[in-house]
């Protein structure tokens, strides 16, 4: 399969006064194929939400590319950025708080086709009725009603389809079951595989629920203080994780069967650090077991250790 | 003082709370009953919006009266009836007995306070420690709750912390002055997995250690499943299933407990498996039906379900409610 989207070298960084900076996002290369889903996962701050929102160029980012079906957005400018728009969609975590209070569910749904230029009423109105059926939704009940008349789960359909209305290829979906209630999240879940499967979608799945990750992902890469340490397919990682961010991430799921033993933390004591200030050489060192000089003095790089594996790590856990 | 050996230590009895809503009356917490044994781990769970908190809460007396609710019910902490304390007997018993940790340590902590002085408060309050050994035993509590360099974090402030530290910090204040009774409110749900995993084997540590019991809220599961001794699921305001915990995963009761376990994507599961998704969601709690809440949720319910809310019924030491229970053989056990 071929790359749909290949980020290479990526820096995301936010001032944040007196010439210091959060460094989100620090050489990140990755690429998503054609079909696949990637899922993202690492804690909160390690520069998920900062990475999805870079490829999109929602801002640019600071240094990098983001290839597209061929095409650098990064070097790309006004028109020629707005006509790719409608190929990469993206799905937040709050559905609620990402949709307009104000607008109608029709009217927010119909948004991205009247951006698009998409002037036929009629068009627009059998188009979301179209995707308002797919996502599950009864265009004749949810029409003219607005988004705080309906729960997570609704609202969270109500984005879903607004993201497919432009018939993407791409969708970003960031964390798009953690508001919702556990009893609603496995239903978003199986939508997302649904529709990924009815419109051939590609999907980069951001979550930190790993359980969730392996159960829609094909290849799953990992991040940590904003760098990626692991990338392989779903099925080898969690079997044998290479990374010991990865193992520590995996020891650290909580797992419903009260049978299954707590196993060791695979972690030092001690709190992530800031990305103010990010430890020197490998940035996971100071919480990780198996540091070694090297890794307070060496940035370990992203290389492949086996065929479709590939972690930064100067000693990976399975060689 | 510690009663008879088989008095609970703590005993709630048909817990009610409502609040008047601009849609009418709220029942958030529906006739409640459990009992908690001293140095036994209760986990509590449910989905947001089934009363966890307010249960716990109206518990302890943070909600009632006072916050324009309606309370009902007989709470017995060690045999002693809590709501017929008064105001100050009643903060004795907080202050002391009962320890509080909430999701969110920023609303517990004082920011303006310093660490150190704020563990000490309820050593000099209710323990009658002077300052300087209140000082001293709140480094004690930081180095204990696993604080590097607890003379230092003392003199701090709590934006100068992480948010695992400030939890660490909420559950040192917690335990200060040796409760019987930890209440620990979806204590990590703010937090990412690893320090998750750290706060929470800081809590059974300390709970084990002290021999407290331990009321655990969380709407995880796998916390559930590896932090707690018995469970009471809660839906829509009402205890509807409660049990030890390896029966709950073995073999739960309730249609509900069976179909949230269902809907769990498994680590052991192929990438793509299709879950077991439960259909619609959780009722409005305004708009109660007379009948079993979970009902148009559920692949099971007859029209007994729809005309008669299921009572929760003990059964050989554990309780569900449901009219059609799994794994009991009709017209058997109950
Ligand atoms: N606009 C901003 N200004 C300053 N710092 C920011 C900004 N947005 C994000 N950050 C910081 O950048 C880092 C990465 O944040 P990001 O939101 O990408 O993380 P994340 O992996 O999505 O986390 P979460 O799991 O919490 O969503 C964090 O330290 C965050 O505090
Ligand atoms: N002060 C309040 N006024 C009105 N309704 C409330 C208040 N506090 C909680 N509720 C309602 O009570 C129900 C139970 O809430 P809560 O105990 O916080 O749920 P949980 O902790 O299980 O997520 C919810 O429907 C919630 O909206
Ligand atoms: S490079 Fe060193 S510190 Fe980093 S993960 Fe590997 S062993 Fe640990
Ligand atoms: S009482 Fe009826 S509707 Fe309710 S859970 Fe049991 S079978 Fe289902
Ligand atoms: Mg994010
Ligand atoms: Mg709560």
């Amino acid at each position: 399969m071929s790359d749909l989207l290949a980020i290479r070298n990526l820096v995301v960084e936010y001032p944040v006064g007196g010439g210091r900076h959060v460094h989100a996002v620090s050489d990140v290369t990755l690429s998503v194929k054609q079909g696949e889903t990637l899922g993202l996962v690492g804690e909160s701050g390690s520069g998920k939400s900062s990475l999805a929102r870079a490829l999109l160029q929602l801002p640019p980012p600071k240094a990098g590319a983001v290839v597209f079906d061929g095409q650098d957005l990064t070097q790309m400018r006004g028109q020629a950025l707005r006509a790719m728009r409608p190929r990469l969609q993206m799905i937040f975590q709050d559905p609620i708080a990402s949709l307009n209070p104000r607008r109608k569910v029709a009217e927010i749904i119909a948004e991205p086709l009247i951006v698009s230029g998409v002037s036929d009423a009629a068009e627009r109105t059998r188009r979301v009725r179209a995707v308002m059926e797919a996502v599950g939704l009864d265009p004749d009940l949810v029409w003219n009603r607005r988004p705080h008349e309906f729960s997570g789960g609704q609202c969270q359909r109500i984005a879903i389809a607004r993201a497919l209305v432009l018939e993407p290829s791409l969708i970003v979906c960031d964390e798009p079951v953690s508001a919702l209630d556990v009893s609603i999240r496995a239903q978003i879940v199986n939508l997302l595989e649904d529709m990924k499967a009815r419109f051939g979608l590609t999907l980069l799945f951001i979550a930190h629920d790993l359980a969730v990750v392996k159960s829609v992902s094909d290849r799953v890469a990992v991040m940590y203080l904003g760098r990626l340490c692991e990338v392989a397919d779903s099925d080898s990682l969690f079997a044998t994780p290479a990374h010991p961010y990865t193992a520590a991430l995996m020891a650290a799921i909580p797992v419903p069967d009260p049978d299954v033993p707590l196993g060791d933390t695979k972690l030092k004591p001690g709190d992530p650090p800031s990305p103010l200030d990010p430890p020197s050489g490998c940035r996971f060192r100071t919480r990780c077991p198996h540091a070694q000089p090297r890794c307070t003095d060496e940035v370990p790089p992203l290389r492949q250790i086996a065929p479709g594996r590939e972690v930064a790590c100067h000693f990976p856990l399975t060689a | 003082m510690s009663g008879q050996p088989n008095m609970p230590l703590l005993s709630v009895r048909n817990a009610q709370v409502s609040f008047s809503t601009a849609r009418g009356p709220l029942r958030a917490v529906d006739g409640v009953s459990f009992d908690l044994h001293e140095g036994r781990t209760l986990g509590i769970v449910g989905e947001s919006g089934s009363g966890k908190s307010v249960l716990v809460r109206s518990l302890i007396g943070l909600v009632g009266e006072s916050s324009g609710a309606g309370v009902g019910g007989q709470v017995l902490f060690e045999g002693r009836d809590l709501r017929s304390l008064s105001p100050r007997e009643f903060r004795s018993v907080l202050g002391t007995e009962i320890g509080i940790v909430f999701q969110d340590p920023m609303t517990s902590l004082n920011p303006v306070m310093k660490i150190g002085r704020q563990i000490g408060e309820g050593l000099r309050l209710n323990r009658g420690l002077d300052s300087k050994a209140a000082a001293r035993r709140a480094v004690e509590l930081l180095n204990e709750v696993g604080i590097p360099e607890p003379e230092r974090r003392a003199q701090q402030y709590p934006h100068e912390m992480s948010g695992g530290m400030r939890q660490r910090v909420a559950i040192a204040i917690a335990i200060a002055c040796a409760p019987k009774l930890l209440i620990a409110d979806e204590p990590t749900t703010a937090l990412d997995v690893t320090v998750q995993r750290q706060i929470l084997d800081l809590l059974q540590g300390e709970q084990r250690q002290r021999g407290m019991a331990m009321i655990l809220i969380t709407h995880d599961l796998g916390v559930a499943a590896g932090r707690s001794d018995d469970i009471m699921v809660m839906y829509a305001g009402r205890a509807v299933e409660t049990a030890a915990t390896r029966e709950i995963f073995r073999s739960p009761r309730m249609p509900y407990t069976e179909a949230l376990l269902r809907s769990l994507p498994r680590l052991s599961d192929a990438t793509h498996t299709r879950l077991s998704a439960i259909p619609g969601r959780p009722p409005d709690l305004a708009r109660r039906s007379g009948g079993c809440s979970f009902a148009p949720r559920c692949t099971y319910r007859t029209d007994h379900c729809d005309a008669e809310q299921p009572p929760l019924t003990m059964v050989g030491g554990r309780g569900y409610a449901c009219f059609h229970p799994r794994g009991v053989e009709p017209g058997g056990a109950a």
